[in-house]
């Protein structure tokens, strides 16, 4: 019988073929079979840097639809079946608008980065349950086709696609907020008077006709480790309100609880597109926001104060933007 | 500091740490110009015979360097080649005779009284006279070293903070010759009349700190402090090492010889012991050759003039066809087109990079994140000027002070639209130059 020994030539070498592990048999094989290699086409030219990191802009999307996540639960075990079909025509919508709107506007398709989807999540939890699917489908052709494809589609509205659909929404069908006391899915102040005095019960349980806060706080929490959003815009804006509520003798905690105001403070207002660059720039303006939908909701009486606040302070997002600047010109 | 964490794939060509002889070229083609300034006239005509070391190029500009002929042989072509970065420039052809013949008087060692009366003026006079430029960005060093002592720079700066992805010949340098490059550097001061000396290491370079700190306790090198610089990719940004060494505040549109300091790079003080210890021109150079494409990816002693296949047969050649060919790092490199282009003075690294490691992306539009702004090393606000530039509105562009940018490439890297931002921001620049 003979002795199996360990030789040389069977002992696996680490070498450095490819900066991984191959033996030493590999490598004279690869050796002798290749030289130069035949010229097959040109090199491709392009400027330095050469690698890219794995961020996309369906990666980013991506995020802010997990952290929304929470909340289309809670929505789900609260009111599945009038949840459902909203959720389904406003997704539905979204799509079918991109695609006809990059059709028309003659741009490559590229609707599975998921802008549209996060527009119309944001724009599903800022109406009343009670919207038909053809009051969505009116709110989301003036939201999605007329404020992003016309426009030029991702990235090139100044603003909020949501907002404006939301908008329309109260112009034209004021009905579905007046019938039922404005009662949106998150909305103020559809709260009766016993629930407004504790905040607990708003952050937690909800009520007949607004979804519970937490939710959104986990959200929140989930995009503020990913840094995904900077903590200027939202926390500047809802400062901006608590202070104002305060001196104007309302319980600050209350009101930033009802209503729409957390959901837009981590995932309306931060949007990229429609919002300034800078932290600077990005902190006056959830001030501009917060200042606006307080002052709006005290005097004003709109149905849904933050959609005055927002737009406004996304009037001044290119004026912010140029002006203020990280280093002025030496 | 901003920056990104970066991978540097430095043990790509660093596991196996020795620089690579090759067997001397048949042929080389060694283009005039290789440094910033202005190119010398030829001296030679085809059909003569050179030695090695022997000056193929001369003039008596002030811009202009000497070139020397890296192989012994015969010229056979003095006219237009490829040149790495400006695409056809005029440059020097020799064959080879097979002798390796050094010219009389070249690569004899020094001895210590020799070297004791060297003056400032002789080495000055001796880094022009073995051609001798800032191995990394090109610029004269006889130049730089009388500018100095004309602006009185007295701080000298070794700039061993230096790191880019795969480019690791600075890095097998401090490792196989730490005392030539200590020695070097002691001539570089002592040229300049400089009185204070630092070596800046980064933060994430420990390995190579420990042994060049270590040779200076062996050496009983005094006059030589080592400083550590702390941040990200990009690990060198003048203002940020100038803040470290000095410790104060250095804004950062300062130029070093405003604080009076003048930086130079590892391989230039190795060039620079070379030509004093041993008489010997600037004729080679360590090259790194990396990336998944090559064989044995490792550091080459690379004649000036080889072309690029003749330096990746060294290492044992291209095992598939590369997507891209780059000159330099993968984040502040060139692209190259032909393997003919040959090795020049300020090459660095050669990279052969497959198309899974290096694909090329669709870009789209701005989605205006601000992912750009947190990760620029000198705080400019990157996507305000490619927006403006997009547009062509110049003027505007210019109030983001782009001529701040570094193009260390950061801002294309996290880019999740993909657009090319540095090629936007060089555009404004050129504008802002034109203007």
């Amino acid at each position: 019988m003979e002795k199996k020994t360990i030789t040389n030539k069977t002992k696996p070498e680490v070498t450095r073929f490819l900066g991984r592990e191959k033996t030493e048999g590999n490598r004279k094989i690869a050796q002798k079979v290749f030289k130069i290699v035949k010229k097959e086409e040109p090199f491709l030219v392009t400027q330095a840097p050469f690698v890219r990191s794995v961020n996309t802009v369906s990666r980013k999307m991506g995020v802010f639809i997990l952290a929304l996540s929470p909340l289309l639960g809670v929505a789900f075990f609260e009111r599945g079946s009038l949840f459902l079909p909203q959720l389904g025509h406003a997704v539905l919508a979204a799509f079918v608008f991109e695609i006809v709107g990059s059709i028309i506007f003659k741009r490559p398709l590229r609707f599975w980065n998921g802008n549209v989807i996060l527009l119309a999540l944001a724009f599903l939890f800022l109406i009343p349950q009670q919207v038909t699917w053809w009051g969505i489908w009116f709110a989301l052709f003036f939201g999605i086709f007329l404020g992003r494809e016309s426009l030029g589609g991702l990235g090139k509205y100044r603003l909020h696609p949501s907002i404006l659909a939301l908008l329309s929404l109260t112009i034209f069908f004021p009905e579905f907020f007046l019938r039922f006391s404005t009662p949106m899915n998150l909305m103020y102040p559809a709260i009766p008077q016993e629930l407004s005095i504790n905040p607990s019960v708003l952050f937690f349980k909800g009520s007949e006709y607004a979804l519970p806060q937490w939710p959104i706080c986990v959200g929140a929490l989930y995009l503020l480790a990913k840094k995904a959003i900077r903590w200027q815009t939202p926390f500047v804006y809802l400062a901006s309100i608590a202070v104002l509520s305060f001196v104007l003798g309302k319980n600050p905690l209350v009101e930033i609880l009802s209503g729409s105001i957390l959901l837009v403070a981590f995932f309306v207002l931060t949007e990229w597109s429609s919002s300034p660059l800078t932290g600077k720039a990005q902190a006056l303006y959830a001030l501009i926001a917060g200042v606006i939908t307080e002052v709006s909701r005290t005097w004003v009486g709109s149905p849904e104060a933050v959609i005055l606040g927002v737009l406004a302070a996304q009037m001044f997002t290119p004026v912010l933007d140029r002006y203020i600047r990280i280093r002025s010109r030496a | 500091m901003a920056g990104i964490e970066i991978a540097l794939h430095h043990d790509v060509s660093l596991l196996d740490p020795v620089i690579k002889t090759p067997d001397t070229p048949s042929a080389v083609v060694i283009p005039l110009l290789q440094h910033r300034g202005i190119i010398a006239k030829p001296i030679v005509s085809v059909g003569d015979r050179v030695f090695k070391g022997q000056v193929i190029a001369d003039s008596n500009e002030p811009g202009a360097l000497p070139v020397h002929a890296s192989i012994s042989g015969r010229v056979s072509s003095v006219g237009p080649a490829v040149h790495p970065k400006e695409g056809i420039h005029v440059s020097i052809a020799i064959t080879s005779d097979g002798q390796d013949q050094w010219k009389q008087g070249c690569h004899v060692e020094q001895t210590q009284d020799d070297l004791k009366s060297l003056s400032s003026e002789n080495l000055i006079q001796m880094s022009r006279e073995f051609g001798l430029c800032d191995l990394r960005s090109g610029e004269i060093t006889h130049q730089k070293l009388k500018e100095g002592i004309e602006s009185s720079v007295d701080t000298l700066i070794l700039n061993a903070a230096h790191m880019e992805p795969f480019v690791t010949s600075d890095s097998i340098l401090i490792k196989l010759k730490a005392v030539e490059i200590l020695r070097g550097f002691e001539w570089l001061v002592r040229a300049s009349g400089a009185s204070k000396a630092y070596i800046v290491f980064s933060e994430r370079d420990f390995e190579n700190q420990e042994i060049i700190s270590s040779k200076l306790f062996s050496l009983k090198i005094s006059n030589i402090e080592i400083v550590q610089s702390k941040g990200q990719y990009p690990y060198d940004i003048e203002s940020n090492l100038l803040s470290e060494v000095l410790k104060k505040k250095v804004p950062l549109k300062t130029k070093p010889e405003d604080v009076g300091v003048h930086f130079y790079s590892l391989a230039t003080a190795f060039a620079f012991y070379e030509a004093v210890q041993w008489r010997k021109p600037l004729i080679e150079r360590v090259v790194t050759v990396s990336g998944v494409c090559v064989v044995y990816p490792q550091n080459v002693w690379a004649r000036i003039g080889m072309s690029y296949e003749s330096v990746f047969e060294v290492c044992g050649g291209l095992l598939r066809y590369p997507y891209r060919l780059i000159l330099g790092s993968s984040m502040t490199g060139t692209s190259q087109t032909d393997l003919q282009t040959p090795v020049i003075k300020n090459t660095d690294a050669i990279l052969a990079l497959p198309k899974e490691d290096t694909p090329f992306h669709e870009s789209e539009s701005c989605i205006r994140c601000g992912d750009c702004i947190p990760v620029c090393p000198v705080s400019i606000n990157p996507a305000m000027i490619v927006e403006d530039a997009m547009n062509q509105q110049w003027k505007k562009a210019f109030k983001f002070s782009p001529d701040l940018c570094v193009e260390c490439g950061n801002c294309t890297y996290v880019c999740p639209s993909k657009i090319p931002m540095v090629e936007w921001i060089k555009e404004t620049k050129n504008q802002l130059e034109a203007i």
